[in-house]
C-alpha cells in the first residue's frame, strides 16, 4: 500500500479530506502533526534513519506540507479581549515568554529537518523553500512581476514620504496589505498613512484594482478551479465572503496561473487574481502555498482534495486515477440546465443555505454511512431513513397531504426539509415460499406492506423533491426484460436476449446463437450460468415454472461504469478468473481507464433512457463482433468496493454530484422512456 | 567596486568597512534596525532604495553578517523593554515582528537574487537554523560529518551516547556553544538533543573564507581542509565558522555562516576583509 505522508494536524479539514480521499484510493495516508513534537510525538534524525514514532519517515512516498507545526505565536488569539496584567505581573512574564521563543526555535529546526529530509529523496507537496514564499510577500510579487506576469505596482517600506507619493498618484487608489498574511487588507487612507507605526513595522501599499476577486486551484501546474469570491462591500473579500460562483477564465488567465506556479515551483497552490473588467486584465494579487479548499470544494462541487490526492499518488509512482475530469464535464452539464434548480430553489423552504439530503437505505451499511459523511462534510443536512426499520413508520395518507408521524431522525421529520432524496436501497419485498417459516412468511409480507407503504410516500415526495433515482428508473433493476428491450430500441447495443419459460423454445434461440449464450435472473441476485446441456437438464425440473433470461454470451473484456448525470465519473476494466461466465465476487483487480467516446455516447443514452441518475453499468466488449454491449445498468449500483479496488471515493463524487445538483440545477434524467417512435411519450 | 555590509551597526561594521575600503572598494552598510530606526527603505517590484539611492544598482555584492532572522522563525526573544512597551498588546509586537521579519528577509532574499554575490546567501543561514538536515546534505556531498542523533527519544538517545567516544551537544537551529556531555540530557520532551560522536574530546574552530583559514589552528591536516571546501560547495556558504574535531580523521561538529569575527586580530580581519573584496571582484 503506498504511503503517502500529511504534515497538519489530523483534526484539519483540508488533512481530513485528503485522507479520506487518498485512503478511498487505496493509499495509506499518514498524517504526522509535526506541531506534537517533541511532547508526544517521538522524532529521531541520525546519519542512518529518519523516525517518527518508530517508523521509519522514508516509508512515505510522497508527501504534503499542510502545515510544518510552527507553534511560536505570531499573533495572539484574544478574541476582542486583551490581557490585563500588572506592571509586575507581566514583567514577570517576560523570562518565561522568552525562554519559551529560544526553545521553540530549537524544536522547530527539527520539524523542518524532518521535512527536508524527506524532500532529498521523496517528492513534498510543497517543498519548505516554496512555502516560505508565502510569508515573503515582497519577495514573492517581485519574482512574479519580473517574469511578466501581472502583479498590480505596489511598494513596501518604511520611508513614510514615498509610500505616501504612491499612494496618492495611484489612480484607482491604493490598498494597505499585510506583508506577510493573517491580517485584513484595507483601503489606504491618509489617517492609516498617518497612524502607520513606522518605527516597528513597514507599510506594503497596492494600487486597488477594482473587479471581481478570484480564487483559482492549481494542481500540477494545470488549472483545476476557479471560481468568483461573492463578498459584501470591503475591499477584502475573506472579510465578508458570502459565498462563490464557479466560473472558466480565458485561456490567457489559465497561462497566467500555470506560469505563476511553475514559476514558484508550487505542486499545488491556491492564486488569488483581480479581474479589471474595464481593462479585462487579470492580475496575480497573492498566492497560497498550503491554500484551504474544503469549503471551496463543497460550495464548488470540484473536487480539490481528490485532484490532490491523486497528484500525490501519481509523484508516489501509482497510476493516476481518471475519473475526475469526467466529473467536471459533469459539472458543466448540470450547470447548464437551469430548470431544476429553480424547482430546488422554489422548494427550500426553510430559507437556509445548507441543503437537506434524505438518504433512503439500511443504517449499517457502508454505503449509507459513507455518503452521508460526504454530504456532512459539504455542509449538508441529512436524514437517515431506514426503511429497515418500517415498523416504526406510520404512514398516513389524508387528501393530498401525506403524514408521516413516526419517521424522525433526530427529532425532526425525516423528508420534511429535504430537497433531494437518494435512493441507496429500498426495502426488498421477499415473497414466502414453501420452504419459508411461517415467521419468515410473516416477514415477508410485512416487508410487502412496508414497501408497498414506502413507495407510496416516495412518489409523493417524488413531486415535489427531486429523486436519485426516482422509483420507476429503479425498478428497472428488477425488469430486466423491459431493461433490454427499451435500450434496444434506442440502438443502444445490447446482446440478443429472449425471456421465456419455454424451454423448448429457449434451446432454439441458444442454438441458433453463434458461440453460445448465457442464462440471466430477470430481477437480481442469481448467479449467471452458460445455457448448456447441464443447465437445460436443471431447469427441465421446474416444469417451466419460472421465466429466464436467455442472452447471447459475448466475451472480450470486462469493464463497469459508474454514471452521474449522465457523465462517466468511473470506468474500469475488470480482471478475474474468465474461465467463470459470472465475475461478481471474482474480481480479482481492475485498470481504471478512459471509456471510448462511442461507448461513452450508448451510455449516455442508455442512462437518458431508463431516467437513470445514478448507476453502475456492468460492460463487456465481444472480441467476435468487436463491439461494446451494455450487459445491465444498476441503478443502485453498490461502489465502497469499487472505491476501494480503483483508488476512486465514489461516495465524495455521488456527493459532489448532488450537492452540484442543489447547488447549480442539472438533469436528473427523471424522464423515462416508455416505447420508442410514435409510442414514445414522457411520464 | 560598490558591496554592501549587513550587519548590525557598531565597532566591527565599521572596522570592516573602512578595511574593505582600503582595498578599493566603497561599502554601503545597512542594519536591520536602522530600516525602522532611519525609516528610508522602499522596495518596490523594479527597486531596492536605501535614502533614495538603489541598493541594487551599481552593487557588485553583499557580505551578509547578520541575518537577522531565521525563517520561517519570525519571532525574536523579545527585550525588556520591547516586553514592557508592548503589555496588554501583545498582538501588536506580534504583527509587528511578524511583518518585519518578512519585510527583511525579503530584502535579503532580493539582494541574494539581484546581485552578482552575496556572502553568504540566504541557503547559508537557513542550513544553520536547520541544522540536522544541513548536516544530512553534508554527508550525502561527501563532506567528514560526525555522527549525529537529533532525537527527543530517550532510548535512541541513550543508545546514541552509550556508543564509543565522548558526545557534544550541538544547537540545532544556530550558533551556540558545541558543549561536552556525559549524562543523558533531561527534559526531551520539551527540549530534543542534538548530539554528535568524535573519536577525541578536543575540538577546534576555525574561520575561513572560500576554503582558506583565516583564523585556527596551523597547519591543520589536509583532510580538515578538503571538509572545509566541502562545506563551501554543498551549502555554498563562502564565509564560514567551523567546529572540527581533528583526531584521527577529521569531522565536522558544527557550524555557522556568520561566525563571530570581534574575536579576531586586526591582521586576520584585514585578511577576511581582502578575501571578500577579491572574491566579490572575481565575480563582476
Amino acid at each position: 500500500m503506498t504511503a503517502i505522508a500529511l504534515f497538519g494536524p489530523a483534526t484539519d479539514a483540508e488533512v481530513c479530506a485528503l485522507r479520506d480521499r487518498l485512503e478511498s484510493r487505496g493509499a495509506e495516508p499518514w498524517v504526522i502533526d509535526l506541531a506534537r513534537f517533541p511532547a508526544i510525538l517521538q522524532v529521531s534524525l541520525a546519519d542512518t534513519a529518519v523516525t517518527v514514532d518508530s517508523r521509519d519517515l522514508f516509508s512515505s512516498r510522497a508527501a504534503f506540507v499542510r502545515g510544518r507545526g510552527v507553534v511560536i505565536p505570531d499573533y495572539a488569539h484574544y478574541d476582542g479581549r486583551r490581557v490585563v496584567a500588572s506592571p509586575d505581573a507581566w514583567r514577570g512574564l517576560h523570562g518565561e515568554y522568552s525562554r519559551y521563543v529560544v526553545e521553540e526555535r530549537g524544536r522547530q529546526a527539527v520539524r523542518a529537518s524532518v521535512i527536508a529530509r524527506l524532500e532529498r529523496v521523496r517528492p513534498v507537496v510543497n517543498s519548505l523553500a516554496a512555502n516560505d514564499q508565502h510569508r515573503l510577500k515582497t519577495v514573492l510579487l517581485r519574482r512574479l512581476s519580473r517574469a511578466g506576469v501581472p502583479v498590480p505596482p505596489f511598494v513596501i517600506g518604511t520611508e513614510r514620504a514615498a509610500l505616501r507619493k504612491f499612494a496618492l498618484e495611484a489612480d484607482g487608489g491604493v490598498v494597505d496589505k499585510p506583508t506577510a498574511g493573517v491580517y485584513k487588507t484595507k483601503v489606504w487612507t491618509e489617517e492609516r498613512w498617518r497612524e502607520h507605526p513606522w518605527r516597528s513595522r513597514a507599510a506594503f501599499y497596492q494600487h486597488r484594482i477594482s473587479g471581481d476577486t478570484i480564487r483559482c486551484y492549481v494542481v500540477a501546474g494545470k488549472l483545476v478551479a476557479s471560481a468568483a469570491i461573492l463578498h459584501e462591500d470591503t475591499v477584502d473579500s475573506s472579510a465578508s465572503q458570502t459565498g462563490i460562483r464557479v466560473l472558466e477564465l480565458p485561456e490567457p488567465a489559465g497561462e497566467v496561473l500555470q506560469r505563476c506556479a511553475a514559476l514558484l515551483g508550487l505542486h499545488f497552490c491556491g492564486i488569488d487574481l483581480m479581474h479589471d473588467r474595464t481593462a479585462n486584465r487579470y492580475f496575480v494579487v497573492d498566492c497560497n502555498m498550503s491554500p484551504m479548499f474544503v469549503n471551496f470544494s463543497r460550495q464548488s462541487g470540484i473536487d480539490i482534495a481528490g485532484l490532490l490526492a491523486d497528484h500525490l499518488l501519481e509523484l508516489a509512482g501509482t497510476p493516476r486515477h481518471a475519473a475526475l475530469a469526467p466529473l467536471a464535464a459533469a459539472r458543466d452539464i448540470l450547470a447548464r440546465d437551469p430548470d431544476i434548480r429553480a424547482m430546488l430553489r422554489r422548494d427550500r423552504r426553510h430559507g437556509t443555505r445548507r441543503h437537506c439530503v434524505a438518504v433512503v437505505g439500511r443504517k449499517n451499511d457502508e454505503h449509507v454511512t459513507s455518503i452521508v459523511r460526504e454530504l456532512e462534510e459539504r455542509s449538508c443536512d441529512c436524514r437517515l431513513v431506514d426503511m429497515y426499520n418500517y415498523p416504526r413508520y406510520n404512514l398516513l395518507t389524508q387528501g393530498d397531504a401525506v403524514t408521516y408521524d413516526d419517521i424522525h431522525v433526530a427529532g425532526e421529520l425525516a423528508f420534511d426539509k429535504a430537497e433531494l432524496l437518494f435512493i441507496r436501497a429500498l426495502p426488498s419485498a421477499p415473497s414466502p415460499t414453501p420452504s419459508n417459516t411461517e415467521g419468515l412468511r410473516r416477514a415477508g409480507l410485512a416487508d410487502r406492506a412496508a414497501f408497498a407503504s414506502v413507495c407510496s410516500l416516495l412518489t409523493r415526495l417524488g413531486g415535489r423533491a427531486a429523486m436519485v433515482n426516482s422509483l420507476a428508473a429503479s425498478a428497472f433493476h428488477r425488469l430486466k426484460p423491459y431493461q433490454y428491450r427499451l435500450l434496444a430500441a434506442r440502438g443502444v447495443p445490447v446482446p440478443a436476449t429472449m425471456t421465456t419459460a419455454n424451454l423448448e423454445a429457449a434451446r432454439r434461440f441458444v442454438e441458433g446463437i453463434d458461440g453460445g449464450a448465457v442464462v440471466k435472473p430477470c430481477t437480481s441476485g442469481t448467479r449467471v450460468v452458460m445455457a448448456d446441456e447441464a443447465f437445460f437438464r436443471s431447469a427441465a425440473r421446474l416444469h417451466g415454472a419460472r421465466p429466464w433470461l436467455f442472452q447471447q454470451f459475448v466475451s472480450g473484456a470486462s469493464y463497469r461504469a459508474y454514471v452521474l448525470g449522465g457523465t462517466v465519473a468511473s470506468f474500469a476494466e475488470l480482471h478475474f478468473d474468465r474461465a467463470e461466465v459470472d465475475w461478481r465476487e471474482r474480481v480479482t483487480g481492475a485498470t481504471p481507464t478512459a471509456a471510448p467516446d462511442m461507448l461513452v455516447a450508448q451510455i449516455g443514452t442508455a442512462v437518458e433512457t431508463l431516467g437513470l441518475a445514478y448507476c453502475s453499468i456492468d460492460i463487456e466488449y465481444d472480441n467476435r463482433t468487436r463491439a461494446y454491449y451494455l450487459l445491465d445498468l444498476n441503478p443502485a449500483g453498490l461502489y465502497t468496493g469499487w472505491s476501494r479496488l480503483v483508488g476512486c471515493n465514489m461516495a465524495a463524487l455521488i456527493a459532489d454530484y448532488l450537492v452540484g445538483v442543489m447547488d447549480h440545477g442539472g438533469r436528473l434524467w427523471q424522464r423515462t422512456w416508455k416505447g420508442t417512435g410514435d409510442e414514445q411519450r414522457e411520464t | 567596486m560598490k558591496v554592501l555590509v549587513i550587519a548590525p551597526p557598531g565597532e566591527l561594521r565599521n572596522h570592516l568597512c573602512a578595511l574593505m575600503a582600503e582595498r578599493g572598494c566603497a561599502p554601503v552598510a545597512l542594519g536591520r534596525r536602522e530600516v525602522f530606526d532611519e525609516g528610508q527603505l522602499v522596495v518596490t517590484e523594479r527597486d531596492l532604495l536605501w535614502h533614495g539611492v538603489s541598493l541594487l544598482e551599481g552593487t557588485d555584492g553583499a557580505v551578509v553578517l547578520d541575518s537577522g532572522y531565521m525563517w520561517p522563525q519570525p519571532v525574536l526573544a523579545p527585550s525588556a523593554q520591547e516586553w514592557e512597551r508592548y503589555r496588554e498588546n501583545l498582538d501588536e509586537y506580534l504583527r509587528n515582528e511578524r511583518e518585519s521579519a518578512s519585510l527583511w528577509y525579503s530584502t535579503l532574499g532580493i539582494l541574494n537574487f539581484d546581485l552578482p554575490v552575496c556572502i553568504n546567501p540566504q541557503s547559508a543561514f537557513e542550513a544553520a537554523a536547520f541544522k540536522p538536515a544541513a548536516f544530512d546534505a553534508l554527508r550525502a556531498s561527501g563532506v567528514a560529518v560526525a555522527p549525529y542523533v537529533c532525537s527527543n527519544d530517550s532510548e535512541e538517545v541513550a543508545a546514541f551516547m552509550g556508543r564509543g567516544g565522548p558526545t557534544f551537544a550541538v544547537v540545532p537551529d544556530g550558533d551556540g556553544a558545541v558543549t561536552p556531555l556525559s549524562a543523558l540530557p533531561d527534559d526531551l520532551t520539551s527540549r530534543p538533543a542534538f548530539l554528535v560522536k568524535t573519536d577525541s574530546t578536543d575540538i577546534v574552530r576555525v574561520v575561513a573564507v572560500d576554503g582558506e583559514i583565516v583564523h585556527g589552528p596551523p597547519d591543520p591536516p589536509v583532510p580538515a581542509i578538503d571538509t572545509l571546501r566541502g562545506i563551501h560547495d554543498a551549502l555554498a556558504m563562502p564565509l564560514a565558522g567551523l567546529t572540527f574535531s581533528l583526531a584521527g580523521v577529521p569531522v565536522l561538529v558544527d557550524f555557522t555562516p556568520s561566525p563571530d569575527l570581534s574575536m579576531l586580530g586586526e591582521g586576520e580581519l584585514g585578511t577576511i576583509a581582502g578575501l571578500l573584496v577579491d572574491r566579490i571582484g572575481r565575480a563582476r
